[in-house]
């Protein structure tokens, strides 16, 4: 059983990055009606920046603050420019602009840093491995676990705690309302999509580090991710969290005894709970926080 | 005397090939009780959000005090002291009355996009405020219970209460009285008549409840199918041989 513990690790930190791009994608979706597509190509786009700042000799921490705040001003342009037009309509046109998106990005990428995976590797001070007692442990690894949840639980503060956060649970409830008590409606949705890229730009550096980067890698992390945002429950910030480490774990651990069914693993857990729980682990309509 | 805060200019909304309203035009006077009645269909909403900022007029002209708002934003309207509610219930139901107030309690002190803490005067101003306005309408019990678990007048008056949050001089309100029980609207009816009494302030509302409307309102405007079909004082409005065929005669008979 000593093999299955660190599989169970690395389990959980796989599984804390769908709940991260899980809660990024929430955030849009819950406020906008907004399906975000695009989201894992503004992942790549952070790692590709960061792996950019990199090469040319900056610092890998600079790069990791620097990199999401580039990708936000990018994110925070498109918001403006062509997602917003959509909001009035149907979240079908905002999800065909954002699929269209997200294969204009990868050629992109493809042409800039070509179509195999570059090569990113952690700062040397978080290379090599901290004894954890039972087992060693890459110290890249514990750096990442400590990072997202860091970044879990200051969303957390900022939704429960902040004026602005109170605003958006507002919001998601009622945009129409939240207008009618003089909030600027159009500046939140674009405070808001930009928070949702910022959380999907930090997660993107980190797993170009630790995952691998090409031009596919951030959509690799979006599939999960959706299927994280079912499980835990739509609007559910327990249970993006919840259904993420779950579904990080049940991959990490059927890969080690059934690799043939490490692909299909989250598509059945998904199909369970939707049996027994058809709005998932959390679900609650329409409200976040 | 008569000083003009609100004026609406020959306002036209189409909704594609319906024509919703369609070249009405509407004056509402500082310090006043007006409603807008009509029967179902009549476009009094669709007038409603044309005027609030929630539709774009196709064409037509809104001023309020003064200044041309027909284009602006809903905050900027807001923000130059126009508060509305909606027809079907706005509150935030998860949150507690006192959170659902401090929102737009936050608004006015244009403290809402601000990230740093607020400090202790203002913190004491927006705590006397939102005191002040759960005494007006009486929910100081209810103050940190969510919304959600209040009957269905006290979250009208929860709402009413929201709208005052902006610190308004004009309140619109959309059909304040709509799935009220019969108790409950006199509460309402209540608090609305206080805003016009001890707060100074002009009310334009629109509602189907007849008795509400002349036993409140100053001045009443009739619309039908999207235009309008007569303005005057409830005396006259009950005295309008066209109003009566088109609305009210039905009703009066229904309520009787």
């Amino acid at each position: 059983m000593a093999h299955v513990a660190p599989e169970i690790f690395n389990g959980l930190i796989l599984g804390a990055f769908f709940a991260v791009v899980a809660i990024g994608l929430s955030l849009i979706m819950n406020l906008t009606g907004t399906i975000n597509l695009a989201h894992g190509s503004f992942m790549t786009l952070a790692g590709y920046l960061a792996f950019a700042m990199v090469s040319a000799g900056t610092n890998w921490w600079f790069a990791l603050a620097a990199a999401p705040i580039l990708t936000v001003i990018v994110g925070v342009a498109v918001e403006r420019t062509l997602i917003r037009p959509l909001y009035r309509r149907d979240p079908v046109y905002s999800l065909l602009l954002t699929f269209g998106l997200s294969l204009i990005a990868e050629e992109v990428y493809r042409l800039i840093w070509g179509t195999n995976g570059v090569p990113f590797s952690p700062p040397p001070s978080l290379q090599g491995s901290v004894s954890l007692g039972f087992t060693d442990f890459p110290a890249f690894r514990l750096f990442i676990a400590g990072a997202l949840l860091v970044i879990i639980v200051a969303l957390v503060v900022f939704l429960q705690r902040t004026r602005l956060g109170l605003r958006l649970r507002a919001a998601v409830q009622d945009s129409e309302m939240i207008a009618a008590l003089g909030t600027n409606t159009q500046l939140l949705y674009m405070l808001n999509f930009g928070l949702g890229i910022l959380i999907a730009g930090v997660a993107g550096v980190l797993a170009a580090g630790l995952l691998g980067l090409n031009p596919q890698s951030g959509n690799a992390l979006l599939m999960p991710a959706f299927v994280t945002v079912i499980v835990g429950g739509m609007g559910s910030l327990l249970g993006a969290v919840a259904g993420g480490l779950l579904i990080g774990v049940a991959i990490s651990v059927t890969t080690l005894f059934l690799p043939a069914f490490s692909e299909i693993v989250m598509y059945i857990l998904m199909a369970v709970i939707l049996l027994i729980r058809p709005r998932g682990l959390f679900g609650e309509e329409g409200i976040f926080g | 005397m008569s000083d003009v805060i609100f004026q609406a200019e020959n306002i036209v909304k189409h909704f594609g090939g319906v024509h919703a309203v369609e070249d009405v035009s509407l004056s509402v006077i500082a310090g006043s009780i007006q409603a807008i009645i009509g029967p179902n269909g009549a476009g009094k909403s669709t007038l409603f959000n044309a005027l609030s900022g929630f539709y774009k007029c196709d064409s037509g002209k809104v001023t309020f005090k003064g200044v041309d708002i027909t284009t602006a934003p809903i905050h900027r309207r807001i923000a130059m002291g126009m508060g509305r509610t909606f027809q079907t219930s706005s509150i935030f139901p998860n949150l507690s009355v006192y959170d659902n107030l401090l929102i737009g309690l936050q608004s006015a002190a244009n403290l809402a996009f601000r990230f740093r803490p607020v400090d202790a005067t203002q913190h004491k101003t927006i705590e006397e405020k939102a005191e002040r306005l759960l005494d007006f309408v009486n929910l100081k019990a209810s103050a940190h219970r969510p919304v959600a678990e209040l009957a269905h007048g006290s979250q009208r008056l929860c709402e009413i209460a929201m709208s005052l949050s902006t610190d308004p001089v004009l309140v619109m309100l959309d059909e304040p009285m709509a799935g009220l029980a019969h108790a409950e609207t006199t509460r309402v009816v209540e608090v609305i008549r206080k805003l016009h009494s001890e707060l100074g302030l002009t009310v334009l509302f629109v509602e189907h409840n007849m008795r509400v409307v002349l036993s409140l309102a100053q001045r009443i405007m009739v619309l039908d199918r999207g235009r309008v079909l007569a303005e005057g004082t409830p005396a006259e409005i009950s005295a309008n041989e066209a109003v009566r065929d088109a609305y009210i005669g039905k009703e009066v008979i229904e309520s009787v």
